[in-house]
């Protein structure tokens, strides 16, 4: 039971520089190779003999974003589907040559993106890049697995409801994001997901699986001959068209606001304070990073010290800056009594508003530059990671100087440009406050905070 | 010299890894070094040196966990654990938080029933300020009033983020409820609200007293480290502390129950979730092997028994498994199912009970003994990739056995297991009588 929060930390957010320590506190770029093939794939190879384990990633260029109006949660049923079988494997046959391995397979789908991953003891590495290549390569889509699917995927999201503070992410994103992809879930609706055929599956796999706008890893322990197998698999993957991007509108922040979603029974309320923040490829990036950790990046960050230390309000409350594609959100997330909900927005605010007035003191801004530089390492520690690091900064076409050049550049910012990042960052006076709770209980605070309120039912 | 050598050796780990399709064994090889001693004071060290980043994984675990505790002071050791961030005698309030923070180093820490660990991640440089900073709260924690009084409201709140408002932690509160009357996993680790905002720093203070002591931990420092530099600085740093007695408890051990117990929370939930629990063996235990390899073939993965039929072929859940909880007494051997929409919970729970009965009557086949013993075997790969997971490693095998080579041992024994063994314990701990079942039910209408 862990005495404080979870931070919620995404690599693409840790993101710092690849290193292997040949001598005591000493750095060394681990070694990387990158490959591209002719239909368009790129290849990124990153050896480690130091354990018998092999990783494969494949990071797709899109994700639910592109799903089709009335069609959200194709992509994901699409890519859920991959361990459905293959071709010439049937969905149980391909369950258990995996797992014979010990191996399993893992898909993540983003807005932005998609990931298919897999590892395995190194023993069996080219059993494994057989399987990994013939899951992307030659997914089956066989309409009775299909119905299977979309059967679990409906009842996960009727699941999702049941954990509040998931729950409050959701009613959170689409109430800032509205019809704008982000304001989606990537598993789609009840009835979006329902209305699904076999034929949308297989257009939504032909429009994201592209060679051209996919990256793979190769990492960990492998020989010559499994590098070769898999160059040769993926050779056969077949180069299509890019699609252009559909122009999604730019989402708009708007005037300070609470809107409370009703559920009665609830025992506890949880709270987000949000509005629109920045792109990943923001120039400022490394600057909204810093300006983050001062405020609620970490336990010593202003949020916590003032609202969980000092006064007991939480057992959480932590700031993030999601910066994808388009804008994401900047965000404090937190939860507390129902009758502290007034006095909990309160010092929040308070904390927030007064961070944007003073910005960081030296010995903070200092003190944040000694957590990114020195947890930097960390988040490439394995190949694994540095592989999905160096992928996702392909994706969003930032150069891999990000990496190299990461204590160099986080060192060299200075007070004014982490204050010019808070003032775009962080404008107290367009959050929107989502609170999921039971009325009764915290209406009454809510009135008396002196703010614009909506009620809305939650579900 | 103020320690005592207790071993050092550069494991080499060899093992025979079976090939399910294949007529032949490969053997896989793990260089892992590691190297024990103790204090004279009774602080047990473990290294193990690994500069593959420039960071430290510094583990401080104490033998002390919700099984110490009394009636009407549950949650004391997690309380404890909190109060552990609140300052000491040299690196007093606030000021343990922010030096750790100035420093580059993140901190967290956890509360088991038997155990409650620290660690942080830190630049190889800081070292020797964090062995400061741990000896300081190891002997001269503050437990100042005024703390208390605002850390009580945070583990209110982190007590209803985790139970009162989810409806997962409730369940599994009613099972361990039920599933232990004498023995004290029978109350949550985090305690009952009632005990949680009745502590005092008097309370405390005797708990961390009798506990938080050199002869009642163990210190795991992974990572970039230069060997004899760290236990100079060891030495330095902790002989100053003094050893305590800790008395020996025995914990009561459970009745058999005679028959089925069911248990039923109503919460606003869309679909039906339900926990089966059997009374298991404790950490080490000859049969915990037999068992943990029986759990992966019942439910591990899509390719498990219980997946094939409840979620595949009958579509009847959306989640299904099981594992088997060894703890410093007897665990709990658990199946778990998520529901789909309309599903019916008793034919689940009899397709549940058919593919344990065909597991207590007919042998499992080779393949899968041997998929089960290769997942195993990739966990265990999968947690030495970082210097974190190393630590961790061994922390848990020193504090439960008192020897972290029984890491290795364990996979000895895991490899050793025969399809007649996984018969046996299926037919041993699997008994319908002996179980208990609590569902979680979406609210009458």
């Amino acid at each position: 039971m862990l005495k404080k929060i979870s931070f919620l930390l995404s690599l693409s957010i840790l993101a710092s520089c690849s290193h292997l320590g040949s001598q005591q506190g000493q750095f060394q770029l681990r070694p990387s190779e990158e490959v591209k093939l002719e239909n368009g794939l790129t290849v990124i190879f990153i050896p480690n003999s130091s354990l018998p384990r092999l990783g494969l990633q494949l990071l797709l260029k899109n994700g639910s974003a592109t799903d089709p109006q009335g069609k959200e949660g194709v992509s994901l049923l699409m890519t859920q589907m991959l361990e459905m079988g293959t071709t010439t494997r049937s969905a149980t046959k391909l369950a258990s040559e995996l797992e014979n391995l010990g191996s399993e397979l893992n898909q993540n789908v983003t807005s932005d993106y998609i990931t298919v991953s897999t590892s395995g003891l190194s023993q069996y590495e080219s059993d494994l890049a057989t399987l990994f290549a013939d899951v992307i390569l030659n997914p089956a889509f066989e309409a009775k697995e299909i119905i299977k699917k979309k059967s679990e995927q409906i009842s996960s999201l009727q699941r999702m409801r049941d954990d509040p503070s998931s729950w409050t992410d959701v009613l959170t994103d689409r109430e800032i994001f509205g019809s704008h992809p982000y304001g989606k879930l990537s598993a789609g609706s009840e009835k979006s997901v329902s209305n699904l055929q076999r034929a949308d599956v297989i257009r939504q796999y032909f429009k994201i699986f592209k060679p051209n706008e996919a990256i793979l890893s190769v990492t960990g322990q492998y020989s010559p001959e499994t590098r070769e197998l898999l160059l040769n698999q993926f050779k056969k993957w077949q180069y299509r068209e890019s699609e252009k991007a559909v122009a999604v509108p730019a989402v708009t922040n708007q005037r300070l606001r609470v809107i409370l979603f009703h559920q009665k029974g609830l025992q506890q309320t949880q709270i987000r304070m949000s509005r629109v923040g920045v792109q990943r490829t923001d120039p400022l990036f490394l600057s909204y990073r810093l300006a983050n950790m001062t405020l609620g990046g970490a336990f010593a960050s202003r949020l916590n010290q003032k609202v969980r230390d000092d006064k007991g309000l939480t057992y959480s409350i932590y700031s993030q800056v999601d910066a994808r594609k388009d804008p994401g959100l900047f965000e404090v997330s937190t939860f507390t009594r129902h009758e502290k909900v007034k006095e909990t927005i309160e010092t929040s605010l308070e904390t927030l508003r007064e961070y944007v007035k003073e910005g960081p003191t030296a010995r903070e801004l200092s003190a944040a530059k000694s957590v990114l530089i020195g947890q930097f390492p960390a988040a490439l520690e394995t190949t694994d990671r540095m592989a999905f690091n160096m992928m996702l900064l392909r994706l969003y076409g930032i150069s891999d100087d990000y990496l190299k050049k990461f204590n160099q550049n986080v060192n060299g910012i200075s007070r004014s440009q982490v204050r010019e990042a808070i003032e775009k960052l962080i404008v107290p006076e367009e959050l929107q406050i989502v609170v999921y709770s039971d009325r009764e209980a915290v209406e009454a605070q809510l009135k008396a905070l002196g703010i614009p309120l909506i009620v809305k039912e939650a579900r | 010299m103020f320690f005592q050598k207790l071993g050092s050796a550069l494991l080499v780990l060899l093992f025979l890894v079976f090939a399910p399709d294949q007529a032949f064994s490969k053997t896989l090889k793990i260089d892992f070094p590691v190297e024990k001693f103790q204090l004279k004071n009774g602080l047990t060290v473990l290294l193990a040196p690994d500069s593959s980043v420039p960071l430290i994984s510094y583990h401080t675990w104490y033998k002390v966990g919700s099984r110490n505790e009394n009636v009407g002071t549950t949650g004391a050791a997690h309380m404890l654990e909190h109060m552990m961030f609140k300052g000491a005698k040299k690196y007093s309030g606030k000021d343990f938080d922010r030096i750790l923070h100035e420093n580059g180093i993140t901190n967290n820490a956890f509360t088991t029933w038997d155990y409650t660990g620290f660690y942080q991640n830190l630049p190889s440089a800081k070292l020797e300020l964090m062995m400061d900073m741990e000896v300081d709260r190891m002997r001269y924690l503050s437990l100042n009033p005024e703390d208390l009084k605002s850390e009580l409201q945070v583990v209110g709140e982190e007590r209803r983020w985790r139970v009162d408002n989810n409806p997962f932690g409730l369940l599994q509160e009613a099972l361990f409820g039920e599933m232990y009357k004498v023995h004290p996993y029978r109350w949550p680790v985090i305690g009952y609200m009632q005990d949680i905002q009745a502590y005092t720093s008097e309370k405390l203070k005797f708990f961390y007293d009798k506990f938080y002591v050199p002869n009642n931990a163990v210190l795991v420092i992974s990572g970039d480290i230069d060997v004899q530099k760290t236990k100079a600085l060891v030495e330095k740093y902790y002989s100053r502390l003094e050893a305590r007695p800790v008395a020996k408890v025995e914990f009561p051990r459970e009745d058999r129950r005679s028959q089925p117990v069911r248990k039923e929370i109503r919460w606003d939930v869309q679909n039906i979730s339900f926990n089966i629990g059997y009374p298991g063996v404790k950490a080490g235990h000859p049969d915990s092997y037999p068992l943990d390899v029986a759990l992966a073939i019942l439910g591990d993965g899509m390719s498990s028994r219980l997946y094939e039929r409840l979620a595949y072929k009958d579509s009847l859940v959306t989640h299904v498994g099981g594992y088997n909880m060894t703890n410093a007494d007897p665990g709990v051997i658990f199946i778990y199912a998520l529901l789909k929409s309309k599903a019916d919970q008793k034919k689940a729970e009899q397709i549940i009970q058919q593919e344990i009965d065909k597991m207590k009557n007919i042998k499992v086949s080779e393949m899968e003994l041997q998929r089960a013993k290769n997942k195993y075997l990739k966990g265990f790969v999968d947690k030495l990739q970082t210097i974190d997971g190393k630590a961790q490693t061994l922390a848990v095998n020193e504090i439960l056995f008192g020897d972290y080579r029984e890491v290795y041992r364990e996979l000895e024994k895991v490899k050793a297991v025969t399809s007649e063994d996984i018969r046996r314990v299926m037919k041993q701990y699997f008994q319908a009588q002996q179980s208990v079942t609590a569902t979680l039910l979406p609210k009458k209408k």
